[in-house]
């Protein structure tokens, strides 16, 4: 089975038959959990995420900013990033730019309340791992994760 | 004695004459004095004088009067007397008293002049002097009088046209149109007066006259009789009520008639004299002058509220977007809180600490975004906003947060500096929250050209002994200097797509709440704009 592509268009985005839901297998987990970093300047966000990561039985990390999240110290396998777009500093469209500098493979999923035509086409053309309006589904936003982690970054 | 004989044929020709005998029972009168009385001889021979009392004079005069005469001097007075058929007239009368040899009062002869026509031009003079200066009262007490003092100054305006006239009631009547007919809004009567009836309706009971007013005329009754016979219901209302004399007259501005000014006689029919019409037509032009004007405002208060009403709701409009930002945030949360929690359930997995605290979550972020709702209900209300007590601080926090979601947008940086324990101002807070939303708006705009890590917002309150000081600074291109004196006129804008109607409605709003509004250029760049409200409730 092709697994789809997670990268929607916003009218389809947030509608749960767009994916095929997706079990986690009993290999991955006895492996390692995935990692999710999250990274929002809504605290409320943080923690709503986290909670809804951690019922999936993965493992979230929050950030309040892009710059904290790159000071970090976060790995790339078996991992992705969860983030907003708008910061009061540095934008989250500049996330996977940044870590193509830093040589980091780690894809990012960008779920935003500011959706625009140019918010959507900059996340694609910057390899986007997959694109969410606000308010997210958990089904699908899991899905995209498990999806990510398993595809890697397009570059 | 012949010479005797002409003098009397000569009075009898030009004076008014009557002789007593020492009691003052009646001996002679002559042939004028017959005729202004309108007794014959034979009816006045061996009659007192009281049978032509009139109750103008208290009893003290007359016995004023014949003391005088019986001590021998020479009495000399005006006198009211009251003719056969009831009519008064007015007598410059002399009593000269005649004594026999013993010093015993023979007789008593009184020799008077018909002043009757004298008294009523003096009266009439009178009261045209009166009128006059009242209409001299009426047209200064009105200049430059404050809107709330009107209507004390209405009535008491029907009050002096009602002493002046002798009138027993004066009243104003406004039309209104959902009930296509006049209702009476002011109103003063003598005491003991009946009052007109509950539920009195122009339109009903008296439809004849109302119409007629309407029309822009002035209707003149003396008595119930003047009115024609289609007028039936208006005179069956007139009896039922008593009344007997009305003259109501139009209140007219700009050619269009709006209410009308009415003087009562309650109990006795009453002339209107064609001087008393005019003079109250002059009343009622002024009283029709202050009401006009005080429609006017009204009605430009009631656009100037709609044109506030919409300029809310075209910065909500403008600020859709950030709204619907700040309504997502914590729907978004509580929407994967909530699914969180039910994955949890399924996997028969949750601590109910950790239920607690997502439970919590979820009631304050729907508390939050029910906060943002009803901001913005409050900004597309229509009702007038009442007066409260409000916090600039609480205001500026709340402000901030409903245009977080532009303000990041835009890169634009907060910075507030809020003053500890500033005191509260009494205040419509959905207006302050206008005026503030206005100011932030402008400075976002105004920092369009300002390069990205540069935009900063500076916010600052203040309190002074009794006033509270809200100043906004942005980086952005400032105001041009020739312009700073008009930036809060209407129309007033530096924004290519700006109505410039926004800070002229800050500016009536915090007026309208005592304060005053000022804009300067910052030296080091950028404008401010500051507003100061009293905290003292004036």
């Amino acid at each position: 089975m092709s697994p789809p592509n997670p990268y929607h268009t916003p009218d389809t985005a947030n509608a749960d038959r767009c994916f095929q839901p997706l079990t986690l297998g009993h290999e991955s987990m006895s492996k390692a959990q995935i990692q999710v970093y999250i990274v929002d300047d809504e605290p409320s966000i943080c923690t709503a995420y986290a909670r809804l990561v951690r019922a999936a039985k993965m493992e979230p990390r929050t950030f309040g900013s892009v710059e904290d999240f790159m000071l970090s110290n976060f790995a790339d396998e078996n991992a992705c990033v969860v983030s907003d777009v708008q910061f009061p500093g540095t934008s989250g469209l500049e996330l996977p730019l940044l870590l193509n500098r830093a040589g980091r493979s780690l894809p990012v999923i960008f779920v935003t309340a500011f959706d625009t035509s140019e918010t959507r086409d900059l996340a694609h053309e910057r390899g986007a791992a997959a694109y969410f309006r606000k308010p997210v589904d958990d089904q699908a936003l899991l899905d995209a994760i498990v999806w990510a982690v398993r595809h890697g970054p397009a570059v | 004695m012949r010479e005797a004989t002409d003098l009397k044929a000569a009075l009898d020709e030009h004076a008014v004459v009557a002789i007593t005998d020492p009691n003052g029972q009646i001996t002679y009168v002559n042939d004028k004095f017959c005729a202004i009385s309108k007794y014959s001889r034979k009816e006045l021979l061996r009659q007192g004088q009281h049978i032509f009392e009139s109750d103008h004079h208290p009893q003290a005069f007359f016995h004023d009067l014949w003391q005088k005469v019986e001590q021998g001097e020479v009495w000399h007075g005006e006198i009211q007397n009251r003719a056969k058929d009831g009519t008064a007239y007015w007598i410059d009368t002399t009593v000269i008293p005649f004594f026999d040899d013993r010093g015993k009062s023979r007789q008593f002869v009184a020799v008077c002049e018909d002043i009757t026509e004298q008294k009523r031009v003096e009266a009439e003079l009178a009261n045209k002097l009166r009128l006059q200066r009242l209409l001299v009262e009426l047209s200064s007490r009105f200049v430059a009088l404050p809107s709330e003092e009107v209507d004390a100054a209405l009535e008491h305006t029907l009050q002096l046209t009602a002493e002046t006239l002798r009138l027993d009631r004066c009243t104003l009547w406004q039309y209104v149109e959902h009930l296509h007919g006049i209702v009476c809004t002011h109103c003063w009567q003598r005491s003991g007066y009946p009052l007109i009836p509950e539920g009195f309706s122009m339109s009903q009971n008296l439809p004849w006259v109302q119409s007629r007013v309407m029309n822009g005329e002035t209707v003149c009754i003396t008595g119930t009789e003047d009115l024609p016979p289609e007028a039936a219901s208006d005179t069956k209302t007139l009896h039922r009520l008593g009344l007997h004399s009305k003259i109501m007259i139009p209140l007219i501005v700009h050619g269009h008639v709006f209410g009308a000014f009415a003087c009562a006689a309650v109990s006795v029919n009453r002339k209107w004299q064609p001087d008393e019409i005019t003079d109250l037509k002059l009343v009622t032009q002024i009283i029709g002058n202050v009401i006009g004007r005080q429609r006017a405002e009204l009605r430009e208060e009631e656009l100037r509220a709609e044109l506030a009403h919409a300029m809310r709701v075209a910065t909500l409009g403008e600020l859709a977007a950030a709204l619907a930002h700040e309504l997502n945030q914590p729907l978004a949360a509580i929407l994967s809180n909530a699914q969180a929690a039910l994955r949890f359930i399924a996997d028969d997995n949750i601590e109910p600490t950790e239920m607690q605290a997502i439970l919590n979550d979820i009631v304050r972020d729907n508390k939050r975004a029910g906060n943002v709702i009803h901001n913005l209900r409050s900004m597309a209300s229509k009702r007038p906003t009442s007066r409260e007590w409000c916090s600039l601080n609480e205001l500026v926090s709340e402000v901030v947060e409903l245009m977080k979601g532009e303000l990041i947008g835009e890169k634009i940086e907060v910075c507030s500096l809020l003053a500890p324990a500033l005191p509260c101002v009494m205040a419509a807070r959905v207006e302050l929250v206008q005026v503030l939303v206005n100011l932030l708006v402008n400075a976002v705009h105004a920092m369009k050209d300002t390069p990205v890590g540069k935009r900063s917002l500076e916010i600052e309150t203040q309190a002074t002994l009794d006033h509270v000081v809200l100043r906004i600074r942005d980086h952005g291109h400032g105001l041009p200097a020739e312009r700073l004196a008009n930036v809060f006129d209407p129309f007033f804008s530096t924004k290519s797509d700006g109505l410039g109607i926004g800070l002229s409605i800050c500016r009536r709003i915090i007026e309208n709440h005592s304060g005053r509004i000022e804009a300067q250029n910052h030296a080091n760049g950028g404008a401010c704009f500051q507003f100061i409200l009293p905290t003292v409730t004036v």
